[in-house]
């Protein structure tokens, strides 16, 4: 069954002679519970393709359906709440609330959405990411994986449709970046949760059902890794 | 390089790139100097306003002294502490055969003016010239106004005169004078008596009066004669009254003084000198006296004490002092102005800096974040702590450097600008001051900046000095960043081991923009103080000025309040008053007004000081303690036997204290008691004005032994120690003129309750020097009833508007005349003007203190402006996080107005500390001074500042937070992830 569906997205910025193509004319599909991975080159326009899929940038050119939504035909508000509730963002910079503690960080988007609180499920989410005896603290009283952990509990306490992760271990050693992939993975096995990742590492690219392969703002490459394999 | 110039640099390109930041510290500096420029230039400016102002009244003159021989005159002139000294001759008077109004001034009154007199004395001339010899005279105007025929170049035969008054005594007075009795006396409106059988030179400006049974007019040829050619006429002087016996009229005089002469002498003195001039002058006219004539003059006249405890006999008006002109050059007798002036100058001076203070600390710590990057990362190359408080200070002089001027003439331009605010109500006190004396003299006194090199060089001084505080906190904060916080970069959120519990509660109840913002304002240390600083100090400064200000209205009301009685705006408007001392001609005109057609409305105006007396045992403890703590400032070690029997433990009638009453049409009266919420059903009821003021200047003494405290009042409430429905009795010391002897007796009244100021305001407003009664005229009239004389010192004027310009009933009133001679009709428009003084002064503090408060609030609200910003961009993780969670407009807004309603109450709980503790010390430093006085909470101007910092907040974060779309989303992830 088909969550998302981009058409013929474009993104140019700027004009005339500093106009700069971010993405060109790009199409394709993602399944539920299906976990893509993108890889390019650096300035490929992978980021800009992914804060597209995530509603916080908008397309020049081009349609993003999510669940048969149109995203980018909402208005502020109604997008802001289909993103929460429909979309997990992890980024390379974790991007947690400075002045929360990580109770409170992976409790937002939820609280957001005006549900209370469920304890047990918030215990159990803290439990498994393995911060039991960090969740009084802020986020710059965590090490970077401890933070990209709180922002992927983050993403699947509120249980939104389809997790994006800019770069997740962009920003973390090797061992931890791995820990942090098997998080994402397991989120995306354990409750069908269609995960879309962005990545230099072709290792961890690999892990994917899919890999989508950007190069100068185009599709390169749309390939099974079963067939890659 | 320097070793400097690289880190000023660095901080220039920061100043350059964040514009607005830097401008907004450039805008509070260059404030910051407009304000000490405003305080030191604007009080000099309305100084020497007022001084040219009361000069135009009175004259430039200092001191005036009569009746001076050669040798004194000498001494005069040789002190140290004088600067000129003119002579001014009495040459008496001489008959005026051109008079148009002999009648009233069938004589010229002529005196010899020396050198600069002319102009001290505010002699303009109309026409002609000033004379310039003894033969020739400047006249004045009022005799060609009265339609003397006199013109320039004529010459005035004088055989000069002078002249003496003699009343006749009768047996009686003569048996007492035998008996060593005082005998009676004749009164004149001037305050002028003559004892009966008793003959005395007549006073300068005596009226003209014809002989009668009571008294006769002497004059006494000096067998001098002159031709006096006119040469000029001039304006009224201000000493020249309407109906005077003699038109004034001037001469030129030498400035010296013959051996067997004594003259009257007029002086300014050495305002920069510390000698007590008054006291050497009094001094050198104490020398030539015995120990009899001392003594006698001690006894008629009073007593002048110097600082070193001195006490030097002076006759009564001898020597004069301009003290309004002296008070403004601050050299008045009462140091009290001076202080006051001081006071608030410093005040002022220390407020500014305040403000300036958190504005440059707020800017730099809103921006430490930023400016910790860049100093850190110069810290890992090298930089020193001193190189890097540099770069504080050099940010701040630079900005100095251009605000200065900048500073300086927006300071001048405030002054300009406030003097012209200022203007229609300084010459509306002007004329309130001066309206009894000017009589219609041309009184135009324009204003100039006075800018004094001194000044500025301490707007300079000051300026920097409170720029150099300001920039030292952040200075040394800055001095200690290290390179670590420069690649940190996150110093704004709390670090270290501490433990945040979260906020279960508002989890659970899904409750997220109270959770952000509660989170948010804690864990954001530097932003949220900065808010809360801002706020507070606008909130803060902002009320201590109102409290300031209002302190100083309060001052100078308790200070200048000379009208026991002054008519509210029920007796305003009126456009004639009918008045007369006898009561048959007051009832027929009265009768006449209340019938007469012509009468449009009228309403009666009636009461009476010192009417009767209020035992002691009547009132309460704390009255008789207070009274006993002013006396004791006179008598600290004994107090005299003779002031305890009059004063505190009162052994008659009369020596009780005494009380004032008005009387109050039985509507108008019921008005009243409804207002105060009193039952006056009962008979013979009265009100008490809550009020009573005790002070040094209501109780004076003035004999041996007795100190001269500083100025010290005490306002009491409610002093009778009577419950309301109880009986109060008034007594009163009465003459049976039938019996020919002093009666006692007392009145019976009903207390019904208290009065305040509120219930009575639309009435008329009491100076509660003495205790103050309010009852009806039907109340009156039963006192009446039990008395055989008059109630104290009656007024009583009835005020009427009638519906004609050529009233019959107006003309009618107008050929009754008082037992002086005056006319009962009157203008009534003075009634108005009588509050125009109290008013215009308010006025012009509160004008004064609102431009101060409107730059106070300028530079306050600019650092909140900065503060409100800086948070924004110091958030703005926060924001873009939130963002892309999910969070939409309304929850922003919602989390918003519950950060800015937790700030504001932040703010307000420390701005109410912060005044009530200024409040407490001003009233302490105030009351010390001037005694404790009745400070009024300034409500109006605390609203205002309420609703301004809740609007300020409100408008600023919505300014800040105003959302500019996705772009600035995705570029502010963009700057936090790839």
């Amino acid at each position: 069954m088909e969550i998302l569906r981009v058409e013929n997205v474009s993104k140019i910025y700027g004009s005339g002679e500093t106009e700069v193509k971010a993405l060109d004319n790009v199409s394709f599909t993602v399944e539920k519970g299906e976990f893509v991975s993108i890889i390019g080159p650096s300035g490929s326009g992978k980021s800009t393709l992914l804060h597209i899929l995530g509603g916080v940038d908008k397309p020049t050119e081009g349609k993003v359906f999510i669940d048969d939504t149109e995203i980018h035909s909402l208005n502020e508000d109604k997008l802001a709440i289909f993103r929460r509730r429909q979309i997990g963002l992890v980024y390379q910079f974790y991007n947690l609330m400075p002045v929360l503690n990580v109770d409170e960080n992976i409790a937002l988007p939820h609280l957001l959405d005006g549900r209370p609180l469920d304890k047990e499920r918030l215990d159990a989410v803290v439990e498994h990411l393995g911060l039991t005896d960090r969740r009084q603290n802020l986020p710059n009283q965590l090490s970077g994986g401890q933070q990209q952990r709180v922002s992927i509990g983050r993403a699947m306490y509120s249980h939104p449709a389809i997790l994006l992760a800019d770069e997740p271990t962009g920003n973390l050693d090797r061992k931890t970046g791995e820990e942090i992939v098997e998080l994402l993975k397991e989120s995306n096995r354990s409750v069908q949760q269609t995960l879309i990742l962005i990545t230099h590492d072709e290792r961890i690219a690999m892990q994917a059902d899919r890999v989508i392969g950007i190069e100068d703002g185009r599709i390169v490459r749309n390939e099974k890794v079963r067939n890659l394999v | 390089m320097n070793n400097k110039k690289i880190i000023f640099k660095v901080t220039a390109a920061y100043m350059k790139k964040n514009k607005k930041r830097t401008l907004i510290t450039f805008l509070g500096i260059m404030i910051m100097v407009a304000m000490m420029t405003a305080v030191f230039v604007g009080k000099d400016t309305v100084l020497e306003y007022m001084k040219n102002a009361v000069a135009a009244d009175k004259g430039k003159w200092h001191i005036q002294v009569y009746d001076v021989n050669a040798s004194q005159l000498e001494k005069i002139r040789a002190l140290k502490s004088t600067d000129r000294v003119e002579i001014a001759r009495s040459l008496g008077y001489s008959e005026f055969a051109q008079s148009g109004n002999p009648d009233e001034t069938p004589y010229i009154e002529l005196k010899g003016y020396s050198g600069e007199l002319f102009d001290w004395m505010n002699i303009k001339v109309k026409e002609g010239r000033y004379p310039e010899n003894e033969n020739e005279i400047l006249l004045s105007e009022r005799a060609l106004k009265e339609g003397s025929g006199i013109a320039i170049g004529d010459v005035i035969e004088a055989e000069m005169f002078e002249r003496y008054i003699h009343a006749f005594a009768s047996e009686k007075d003569e048996e007492a004078i035998a008996n060593g009795e005082e005998p009676g006396m004749v009164f004149f409106s001037s305050g002028f008596r003559v004892l009966h059988g008793e003959t005395l030179p007549v006073p300068a400006h005596f009226p003209y009066y014809e002989n009668n049974d009571h008294f006769e007019i002497l004059r006494e040829m000096t067998g001098e004669k002159r031709s006096l050619t006119v040469v000029g006429f001039m304006e009224m002087p201000y000493y020249e009254a309407e109906g005077q016996g003699g038109y004034i009229a001037l001469s030129g005089t030498e400035a010296s003084c013959a051996e067997d002469e004594r003259v009257n002498i007029v002086l300014t003195i050495d305002l920069h000198s510390k000698q007590d001039c008054f006291a050497e002058i009094l001094s050198i006219l104490d020398e030539d006296r015995t120990e009899e004539e001392r003594e006698a003059v001690r006894k008629e006249g009073c007593s002048y004490m110097t600082d070193d405890g001195r006490s030097i006999p002076v006759e009564e008006g001898r020597v004069v002092e301009n003290n309004m002109l002296l008070t403004f050059a601050a050299r008045g007798n009462d140091a009290s102005f001076n202080y006051l002036c001081i006071f608030f100058q410093v005040f002022f001076v220390a407020l500014i800096t305040a403000a300036a203070l958190i504005l440059i600390v707020n800017v730099f710590s809103m921006s430490f974040r930023e400016r910790s990057r860049y100093l850190g990362m110069l810290s890992s190359v090298g930089a020193t702590g001193k190189q890097k408080k540099w770069s504080v200070y050099y940010e701040v002089f630079s900005l100095l450097l251009f605000a200065l001027p900048g500073g300086i003439l927006l300071g001048l331009l405030t002054v300009k600008g406030g003097m012209m605010l200022l203007y229609p109500h300084f010459s509306k006190l002007i004329s309130a001051i001066a309206s009894n004396v000017i009589n219609g003299r041309s009184c135009e006194i324009g204003y100039r900046l006075i800018v004094n090199p001194v000044n500025i060089l301490f707007v300079i001084v000051f300026s920097t000095l409170a720029v150099r505080i300001s920039a030292w906190i952040p200075a040394m904060k800055i001095s200690k960043v290290g390179p670590v916080e420069s690649i940190r970069g996150n110093e704004d959120v709390r670090t270290g081991k501490k433990r945040y519990k979260s906020r279960l509660a508002l989890l659970l109840k899904g409750k997220p923009e109270r959770l952000i913002a509660a989170a948010s304002l804690e864990r954001n240390r530097h932003s949220t103080r900065g808010i809360v600083r801002s706020i507070t100090a606008f909130a803060a400064l902002s009320l201590i000025t109102a409290f300031a200000s209002r302190s100083m209205v309060d001052i100078i009301k308790t200070k200048t309040e000379n009208e026991d009685f002054m008519p509210g705006e029920r007796f305003q408007g009126y456009d004639y008053a009918f008045a007369t001392d006898d009561d048959a001609d007051y009832a027929k005109g009265k009768a006449d007004i209340e019938s007469s057609p012509e009468t449009e409305s009228f309403r009666e105006l009636e009461y009476s000081l010192f009417a009767y007396n209020i035992a002691m045992k009547d009132l309460k403890e704390e009255y008789k303690n207070t009274l006993r703590t002013i006396v004791e400032m006179y008598f600290p070690e004994k107090i005299p036997d003779i002031v305890m029997e009059n004063v505190l433990e009162p052994t008659d009638t009369a020596t009780n204290p005494v009380c004032n009453f008005v009387y109050l049409s039985p509507e108008d009266y019921a008005e009243v008691a409804k207002n105060a919420g009193a039952d006056v059903s009962g008979e013979h009821t009265v009100l008490v004005y809550d009020t009573v003021r005790l002070s040094t200047d209501e109780y004076r003494f003035a004999f041996d032994g007795a100190l001269q405290p500083d100025y010290a009042v005490y306002d009491l409430k409610e002093m009778l120690a009577l419950a309301p429905g109880e009986e109060l009795d008034l007594l009163t010391n009465g003459y049976d003129e039938e019996e020919d002897r002093v009666y006692e007796t007392q009145i019976p009244v009903t207390f019904a309750g208290y009065v305040d100021a509120e219930d009575v305001s639309d009435f008329f407003r009491l100076r509660p020097g003495y205790i103050w009664i309010i009852t009806s005229t039907e109340t009156g009239q039963y006192m009446d009833g039990l008395l055989k004389d008059g109630r104290g010192i009656l007024v009583r004027s009835l005020l009427f508007n009638v519906n004609t310009e050529d009233s019959s009933l107006v003309r009618r009133l107008s050929q009754i005349n008082d037992t002086y001679g005056d006319s009962a009709i009157t203008s009534a428009s003075m009634y108005d003007g009588m509050t125009d003084f109290m008013t215009a002064i308010t006025r012009i503090i509160e004008i004064t203190a609102g431009c101060f408060t409107i730059l106070i609030a300028l530079i306050c609200l600019l650092n909140l402006y900065n503060s409100v910003a800086g948070r924004k961009l110091s958030r703005h993780r926060e924001l873009s996080v939130l963002d892309s969670m999910g969070m939409t407009k309304g929850q922003k807004q919602h989390m918003l107005l519950l950060e800015d309603i937790s700030l504001l109450g932040r703010s307000f709980l420390h701005s109410v500390l912060i005044v009530m503790v200024f409040v407490l010390v001003l009233q302490k430093l105030l009351s010390d001074r001037f005694g404790k006085l009745h400070f009024t909470l300034p409500l109006p101007l605390i609203a205002v500042t309420l609703i301004l910092s809740v609007a300020g907040l409100l408008l600023f974060t919505a300014l800040s937070y105003r959302d500019r779309g996705r772009e600035e989303l995705i570029e502010k992830l963009r700057t936090e992830s790839v």
